[in-house]
């Protein structure tokens, strides 16, 4: 773990010299950052913009909007002293992994805070697609096989305080996987081993039982509303199933271009 | 839960442009489509004038009195039947298809609804009631059908058809009334006759006693009356006359005293031959016939005989022989029938009988000649007094004459009332029975005028004014109607079903209902961004889709210039049906 701290604190020191040049989205600038331990990946800017991903854009009406939802998102953690974070949502598809890596990369390449983007959702891994990563392990690796997790994080190269905790394959089992000790173990470690450090879990939608168990050990949720696609009736079912977890917010994904504030 | 705002539709409308397009422009094609393929319907249409009669009606009065619009609806009804409306069907070949297609019912249902009757009114006063009032004077009848030569024909063949059917009705309800009327009064006529007869029979029995008669029978009764009393006068003065002349004639001989010259007083021959015959007779009983004494008697007797007028007759004669039948009869109770007294009686007796038939056989013959009396003043007496008898007797007959008269006329005046019941009882019949029967005749022969007014075609008419004319633009469809309908309809559609959708959605949409229903706002609205390639893709997306909208056109063209009709052909053949549509 002390690679970890290590790695993310180089990171950290370097982020500053870096930081002017981030929002413009230039990755070139990033890419002496060097992870010791971590494995290093390369992102390709295409497949970034291609998924609609934050760091292969620059500043507009899109990017904005995950910079609003950061900026409240960490003043109310921080109002809180919180530094987990659980994306889920109503139903499938509404966007839960796109917003958990925006909102991860908006953190990341703007606040001097380290963050961990982790993706528990085992039955239907989703991050490393988006990302255009290939994973050596999964979390599903570590928590059957006892793959080391170092082995498991990568962080995107050109981006730093960043740090991906990618899934791989989806497994079935899923539910008691994810509230197996080792999970919750795992979760424990991530969460207080920096307290600087900002964890965004991206778990399945909330109609699974393994977001439902996962959900107690984070600090705080946020739900992804998918506009047009999402009905009330989901949403209250959702809100009501939550109950016991502070919910941060709500975000209304894939709003329709009017509605933009 | 929050009310959607107008916001909330236009942006719903925003999201569902494509299907509001697709909506809309598929609506208006298939309007477009039915409103330039829908077949074109003509319509020939004939105006009638209802015209009235030419004589006016103060001076003959039609018999028929129906409304225009009655008489109407009645010929439409007869024209109107299956048989007539088959028969122009077949005349015509009328709906060919839908002949073969549907029932005989079916079809005729759809000719009649193919044929119009429209009436004309006009607003008027009534002038039999003073009130205002709608009078039809003239319809129209009118045909639909696709082609236009055929709307006119069979327009035509309906009209004629209503005419003569017209015609035919008022003709015929005029010979129907006139015959009626006609009949009617010669029935009245035979009753009026039963009654002139009746009258008359009537008449004839109680001649006298009518009621017009009562002052001439009373005039008659008291002029019979006055002839009585006058006759009674006449006849007590006569019986007066009577009297006297009787006392006259009684103091007067008939015959002349006739004195002999030496002064004795010579008896009449009658006085000589009654003192003779009493002394033949005791002659006669007391010696035979031989003797002289009786001989001289009887001759005597025989000469004063035939001078003599011998009143008395054979009633002496009579008297003695009665006298001698007792005599004979006592004889004979004292004595047998030989005794010479009974012989002696008989023989007179038989001699007596003798001469009383000889006396009555020549007194006939001598009675002229006899009682003529001699005396002249005794004569005018007689005359006078035979005068007045004879007077008397006629006198006294008229007076019974005048009595029965007089009878006959209280008779008849008794009479009078009960005829004159009778009388006015018949004449009143009478004379109501002639009344109807000079209206029913008056009736009759106004009747008959109407008849000859229909007859000659002067009565109420049907005129053409305007015959069918050949439709030469169709009156159905309403293709710019139904295209703009269409387009209406187009739209309503599109909207209608964004609002439908709007409506359905029950999900979540716009940070307004984030918090309606999570109870807060959300922490971010991230709108839907469109990475390059989709931008890309779409507009790869549309120019596909202009690029085949451009070729099925092409090729829709192509087939239809190929397989239907040459493409300059259509273009000057819809040219023209759009001149037609917009002019």
């Amino acid at each position: 773990m002390e690679s970890i701290s290590r790695a993310l604190g180089q990171h950290h020191q370097d982020a500053v010299q870096a930081s002017p040049q981030i929002p413009k989205g230039d990755l070139v600038s990033l890419e002496s950052i060097q992870y010791t331990q971590t494995r290093s990946v390369t992102l390709s800017r295409e497949q970034l913009r291609r998924q609609r991903i934050i760091a292969g854009y620059g500043p507009c009406a899109f990017v904005d909007a995950y910079k609003i939802l950061r900026t409240r998102v960490l003043h109310q953690m921080r109002e809180q002293g919180w530094n987990t974070l659980a994306i889920t949502g109503p139903g499938a598809g509404c966007g839960k992994s796109l917003t958990a890596i925006n909102l991860a990369l908006s953190i990341a390449l703007e606040v001097h805070q380290t963050v961990l983007l982790a993706d528990v959702n085992l039955r239907d891994p989703a991050i490393h697609r988006y990302l255009g990563i290939e994973p050596i392990a999964g979390l599903s690796d570590h928590l059957m096989d006892n793959v080391p997790i170092q082995k498991i994080l990568l962080n995107p190269r050109g981006i730093g305080r960043f740090v991906v905790l990618p899934g791989k394959r989806p497994i079935f089992n899923s539910s008691e996987l994810i509230a197996s000790p080792k999970m919750v173990q795992l979760v424990k470690e991530l969460k207080h081993r920096y307290p600087s450090r900002f964890v965004v879990f991206d778990l399945p939608h909330l109609g699974t039982a393994d977001a439902l168990s996962f959900a107690p050990y984070v600090d705080a949720a946020i739900l992804v509303v998918e506009e047009g696609k999402t009905t009330q009736d989901e949403l209250s079912r959702a809100i009501a199933s939550l109950d016991g977890i502070p919910l941060v917010g709500l975000v209304l994904n894939k709003a329709e271009t009017g509605s933009v504030e | 839960m929050e009310e959607k705002e107008l916001s909330d539709y236009i942006t719903a409308f925003r999201r569902n442009k494509p299907q509001f397009g697709a909506i809309l422009t598929g609506i208006l094609f298939l309007s477009l489509l039915f409103a330039a393929l829908l077949p074109p319907t003509y319509r020939s249409t004939a105006t009638i004038l209802i015209e009235e009669q030419e004589i006016p009606p103060d001076l003959v009065r039609s018999t028929i009195t129906t409304y225009a619009t009655q008489r109407l609806q009645m010929i439409s009804q007869r024209v109107m039947t299956r048989n007539n409306l088959n028969r122009i069907m077949e005349k015509f070949e009328l709906y060919p298809d839908a002949r073969q297609r549907l029932t005989e019912e079916e079809v005729i249902r759809r000719m009649r609804e193919d044929i119009t009757l429209d009436t004309i009114s006009t607003d008027i006063i009534d002038p039999r009631t003073g009130r205002p009032s709608t009078a039809t004077i003239a319809f129209t009848l009118s045909y639909d059908s696709g082609n236009p030569e055929l709307a006119q024909r069979v327009v035509n063949e309906i009209t004629s058809l209503y005419l003569e059917e017209n015609l035919k009705t008022r003709t015929q309800r005029t010979a129907e009334t006139a015959d009626f009327l006609k009949k009617e009064t010669r029935r009245m006529d035979k009753y009026v006759s039963v009654l002139e007869k009746t009258l008359a029979d009537f008449k004839e029995k109680n001649l006298n006693s009518l009621p017009e008669q009562k002052p001439l029978n009373l005039e008659l009764m008291d002029r019979t009356e006055r002839e009585l009393m006058q006759i009674d006068n006449e006849i007590l003065s006569l019986e007066d006359r009577k009297f006297y002349l009787d006392g006259q004639l009684a103091q007067l001989k008939p015959d002349m005293p006739v004195i002999s010259s030496d002064g004795e007083r010579i008896l009449s021959p009658e006085d000589r031959l009654k003192s003779l015959k009493t002394e033949y007779l005791a002659l006669s009983s007391r010696y035979s016939d031989k003797h002289p004494d009786v001989i001289k008697a009887r001759l005597e007797i025989d000469s004063l005989r035939m001078n003599a007028n011998d009143t008395d007759g054979g009633l002496d004669l009579a008297k003695h022989l009665t006298g001698l039948d007792g005599e004979l009869a006592a004889l004979r109770k004292k004595y047998s029938e030989n005794h010479p007294d009974v012989v002696n009686l008989k023989n007179r007796i038989s001699v007596l009988d003798e001469e009383l038939k000889k006396v009555q056989r020549t007194r006939t013959i001598r009675e002229i000649g006899t009682g003529q009396p001699e005396n002249p003043a005794y004569i005018t007496l007689q005359t006078q007094r035979d005068g007045a008898v004879q007077d008397l007797r006629a006198l006294r007959q008229r007076r019974e004459e005048l009595k029965e008269k007089r009878t006959e006329y209280e008779n008849r005046l008794l009479q009078t009332p009960r005829v004159e019941r009778q009388y006015l009882e018949l004449v009143r019949d009478y004379d109501n029975a002639t009344a109807r029967y000079r209206e029913l005749r008056a009736k009759a022969m106004e009747a008959e005028v109407a008849e000859e007014l229909e007859k000659r075609r002067k009565g109420e008419r049907f005129s053409v004014i305007e015959p069918p004319m050949l439709p030469e633009k169709p009156i159905k469809p309403n293709r710019p109607a139904i295209a703009f309908l269409g387009a209406l309809l187009a739209v309503a559609g599109g909207l209608g079903y964004v609002l439908l959708m709007e409506n359905m959605d029950k999900s979540v949409r716009g940070p307004k209902w984030v918090t309606a229903s999570a109870g807060r706002p959300p922490l971010a609205v991230i709108p839907y961004f469109r990475t390059d390639e989709e931008v890309s893709d779409r507009q790869k997306m549309k120019t596909v889709a202009m690029l085949t909208g451009l070729g099925l056109v092409l090729l829709i063209l192509t087939l239809v210039h190929w397989l239907w009709i040459p493409l300059d052909v259509l273009w000057f053949k819809s040219l023209r049906k759009m001149d037609s549509i917009l002019s």
